[in-house]
């Protein structure tokens, strides 16, 4: 349903790509988990698919059509389809709004039913992500951070799209209050079939909701395939680190821990922190490959190998 | 080396008064590593803020807070700020804001040497350098002169901690000082305060509402909830056999990879909201076991050697 070919982004002709040469694909109702730290260009993927970005090269097809070309009434369209749920539930609800404004917007947006009609749909989104229907009346600020990121999912699924694109949505959230989200998400995409790209860099949290799992780093695709391949036998090294790195092990201090150089620009981006650096490593850059069933990684240790 | 006992904090007055602490103690002996653990609202910032005497002007505070044997609450301002960096300092969760943005790393950490130790110029540059060689800061010299923003978050926070152990504290409270940063680098930084507390020897108070991250790192873990300590005890207790409900349900709401793709428990409800408790044990509203007896306060009582618990059902079962 979603294909990424090639796409590269890159701000300004002096400074890094933040996205570089990235292909993957997320079938209808599938839930694909991007993570990497922050600068990997998991975010900016996320916004060229929400055509908030334009790639500077490759193309982002939904169903076959390229999203950057979209214009008027054919993007918004797209919009129909494609929605988004953003970290920080403060900043992504305007405070001046009742909740009933905020969720019954896109359908006010998009002309799709009348006053009455809409109240009542509205009521019954926010029943869907168990909230109360009196919370229609409120404000933002009358709730917790959960709840308000119960209004946000609540306003991306109004126009009932086919896929979600969620960025850190439980990542500001209280322990207590990440499990109840994640749990709710769970449930709405097997009610609805609805396709996710799940946008994280917690692997554990990944690990709940997506079916494939994509590690970014330095702004490449480092690594891809099933969840439980990428788990049990991860095979680049910087998803190793991440592994060693999720809390809940009791083995974080027993790792020594890598040294946080940054990427590197010439080679692979990750050879500073790599613990097994070879040569070749210095010099060239290696290119993502398949490597066993449904998994690609890019690292030169594989490629001898396949 | 620390003891709190008793401690109450409330905010605002008459009708708008909102308690946020209700009688909290703690004790810490030196190099002691001890986790706070709590969500928003349950009171462990403020917590962090009074043992430094930073609250503000209007909050009420009863009760005492011994450092090193002296009075905290009596202690005038020219005193604290002798304390301050000094004996106690603390890393706080946005290096960002931590970080004054128009001081270059040199100065920043450079700071509590010239106030506390009388160090200037060459003097104070090589101890700035030694200090960011001991949190592991690659290429130390070259970041004297660079500002915060030039800087990633994790060597923000690396910077952050050398300026709070420049003064040799013997006590040091993260508030959060991982919550900013990504899972690898969080990692790095708590691998950095387990080093730093071995090699320096001092006690470390580490608060966060990640109780798995918080194991990682610390012997003893205190539960905060609404300004209560619920539970207090053992880390090796915590998640293998936690005793206050909010506890076991904290250790099992985490996701991990163990269960991955299973339904993750939850705890229901939302975090108390301090302006708005009710008497009785506050974590009442969400428990899965509450009795009629929860409509009174449970006090803490210890239920084994160094486990101490706040719960009825808990005594009942003694």
């Amino acid at each position: 349903m979603i294909r990424l070919d090639q796409v590269s982004k890159r701000y300004a002709p002096a400074v890094v790509a933040a996205v570089r040469n990235v292909s993957l694909t997320v079938e209808a109702g599938e839930a694909y988990g991007l993570v990497g730290e922050s600068g990997s260009g998991k975010t900016t993927i996320g916004r060229m698919l929400l055509a908030l970005e334009v790639p500077s090269s490759g193309r982002v097809l939904f169903r076959g059509e390229e999203v950057s070309s979209l214009r008027g009434g054919r993007l918004r369209e797209y919009r129909r389809h494609v929605q988004a749920v953003f970290q920080d539930p403060y900043e992504a609800l305007s405070p001046r709004q009742r909740v009933e404004k905020i969720v019954g917007e896109p359908l006010s947006v998009h002309r799709l039913c009348g006053a009455s009609a809409r109240a009542r749909r509205v009521a019954e989104l926010l029943r869907s992500v168990g909230l109360p229907e009196e919370a229609a009346a409120r404000f933002p600020h009358q709730f917790s951070g959960g709840q308000r990121q119960r209004i946000a999912i609540a306003r991306a699924l109004a126009l009932e799209p086919d896929f979600l694109v969620l960025d850190e949505p439980v990542s500001a959230l209280d322990v207590s209050i990440q499990s109840q989200v994640i749990n709710l998400l769970r449930d709405l995409r097997s009610e609805r079939r609805l396709g996710y790209l799940f946008i994280s860099h917690n692997l554990a949290v990944v690990a709940y909701l997506c079916d494939r799992i994509g590690v970014m780093y330095a702004g490449c695709l480092v690594e891809e395939g099933w969840r439980e391949d990428v788990l049990c036998q991860p095979q680049h090294p910087y998803t190793r680190e991440l592994l060693d790195a999720l809390p809940g092990s009791g083995r974080l201090l027993a790792v020594p821990g890598p040294t946080l150089a940054p990427p590197a620009a010439v080679g692979c981006p990750f050879r500073h922190r790599c613990p097994y650096m070879m040569e070749i490593c210095c010099t060239m850059e290696p290119r993502i490959r398949p490597s066993g069933a449904g998994h690609r990684v890019a690292c030169h240790l594989y490629e001898e190998a396949s | 080396m620390l003891q709190v006992r008793d401690l109450q904090v409330a905010f605002g007055r008459g009708p708008a008064l909102v308690r946020v602490l209700n009688g909290v103690s703690l004790s810490l002996r030196s190099g002691e590593l001890c986790g706070l653990v709590g969500e928003s609202g349950s009171g462990k910032t403020v917590l962090a803020l009074s043992i430094l005497r930073l609250l503000p002007q209007d909050a009420a505070i009863r009760g005492s807070i011994r450092l090193g044997g002296e009075d905290l609450l009596t202690a005038s301002a020219a005193r604290l700020r002798a304390l301050r960096g000094a004996v106690v300092s603390m890393i706080l969760q946005d290096p960002m804001t931590a970080l004054n943005p128009l001081l270059t790393v040199e100065c920043q950490v450079g700071e509590p040497l010239t106030y506390h130790c009388g160090l200037r110029g060459h003097l104070r540059r090589e101890q700035v350098v030694a200090l960011l060689e001991k949190v592991r800061l690659p290429g130390a010299r070259q970041l004297l002169h660079a500002y915060p923003h030039q800087l990633s978050g994790g060597t923000r926070q690396r910077v952050a901690a050398a300026a709070a152990i420049a003064g040799g504290a013997r006590l040091l409270i993260a508030d959060e000082p991982t919550t900013a940063l990504d899972a690898s680098t969080q990692a790095d930084f708590v691998r950095l305060l387990h080093r730093l507390a071995r090699e320096t020897g001092m006690a470390v108070l580490f608060i966060s509402h990640d109780l798995h991250l918080v194991l990682e790192l610390v012997k003893r873990v205190v539960v905060l909830y609404a300004g209560h300590i619920l539970e207090d005890g053992p880390a090796a207790d915590a998640l293998r056999s936690p005793k206050h409900p909010y506890t076991q349900a904290l250790a099992a709401c985490v996701p991990t990879l163990e269960r991955r793709g299973e339904r993750l428990p939850t705890v229901g409800g939302t975090p108390a909201d301090p302006a708005r408790l009710l008497p009785g044990c506050p974590f009442a509203p969400r428990c899965p076991e509450v009795a009629p007896a929860c409509s009174m306060m449970p006090p803490l009582v210890e239920a084994e050697t160094g486990h101490s618990v706040r719960c009825w059902l808990r005594l009942a079962r003694r």
